[in-house]
């Protein structure tokens, strides 16, 4: 370790902010190198100083979460930035997730009819119709195949009193 | 002793098992089952209150007549061998003659609907199974008839 990570290391043990193993470390630096113990109570004043000044607040919901991290950080001895959360453990998950609804969404859209199709009968389903006849009298017989809906339709065109039956088709 | 051991012998014999087989493969080839549906609706300009037993029907037939209403007058369902000749009464004095076979996983039907006697329309089709065929045109009760001719 030299001198200038050793004043890095003792500015973040004075902000609470090093690791109990790093504290080890620089404890045993600064017992090998006691001119570093003025620098440290010289930082410790200012800081007190400091605090001193500072009107009493009460401490905000973000600043207390900025404690519990930095209690964790400290606890697990991570490096700043490496914190590991159950978000970022549950990332693979949310992916999966995500990716599981994208497949089952792109599923769905193929499954699911046109709703103009619905009931639309594929081509080489259709009926086909060899022939049609009718014994009815005044009657016509016509075959029609409903482009819409595909289905096909046989039917007896009946003259009543001179008048056809325009329904069909 | 003698006896039981024969008894073991043919049933667990290979022979059994495969005359099984051959008689299940020899009715399965010679012999097709299907179900007819014929649903018997009168179609009319005349108000009437929407059946709940034409609702998987009734949509597609809006679509390509233009009738105000449709009423369910009846509906049979008869278990058909192919090839095999049946005939089939529909209700209110209408039947249908149908020679039935199986062509190319179609279902070749030559169908004849009667009105007591008298022949109201002979035809000729080539069905898919579930694939319904529309029959219609004569006159009943101020309206008109449609059948829908389905096999399954």
């Amino acid at each position: 370790m030299n001198r200038k990570k050793a004043e890095q290391w003792l500015s973040m043990a004075l902000d609470g902010e090093l690791s109990a193993r790093r504290r080890a470390r620089l404890d045993a630096y600064l017992a090998a190198h006691p001119e570093l113990d003025d620098l440290r109570n010289d930082w410790q004043a200012i800081g007190d100083r400091y605090r001193a000044a500072m009107p009493p607040c009460p401490q905000t919901p973000e600043a207390a979460w900025h404690d519990v991290r930095r209690a964790i950080r400290v606890q697990g001895d991570l490096p700043h930035g490496e914190i590991v959360t159950f978000q970022d453990r549950m990332k693979w998950a949310g992916a999966l997730a995500a990716a599981f609804l994208v497949m089952m969404g792109a599923w769905l859209l193929v499954q699911s009819p046109d709703p103009g199709r619905v009931g639309t009968i594929a081509a080489a389903d259709r009926t086909e119709v060899e022939w049609v006849e009718t014994d009815l009298p005044d009657a016509m017989s016509m075959v029609y195949e409903d482009a819409e809906t595909g289905l096909t339709v046989i039917w007896v065109l009946v003259h009543e009193n001179g008048e056809e039956d325009g329904h069909a088709g | 002793m003698r006896g039981k051991e024969h008894f073991r012998c043919s049933i667990f014999d290979f022979r059994l098992p495969m005359a099984i087989a051959l008689v299940c493969f020899a009715t399965g080839v010679s012999a097709q089952t299907v179900t007819l549906e014929a649903m018997l609706i009168h179609a009319s300009d005349r108000p009437a209150a929407l059946d709940t037993r034409l609702d998987r029907i009734e949509y597609r037939l809006r679509r390509i007549f233009q009738f105000e209403h449709y009423g369910f007058l009846g509906e049979t369902r008869t278990l058909i061998t192919l090839p095999s000749q049946s005939r089939v009464d529909i209700g209110h004095g209408y039947a249908l003659d149908i020679n039935a076979s199986s062509r190319d996983g179609r279902i070749r039907a030559e169908i004849q609907w009667y009105r007591g006697g008298q022949r109201m329309m002979s035809t000729s089709v080539s069905q898919r199974r579930g694939v319904p065929a529309i029959l219609g045109g004569p006159p009943h009760d101020g309206g008109t008839l449609i059948l829908v001719l389905e096999f399954k």
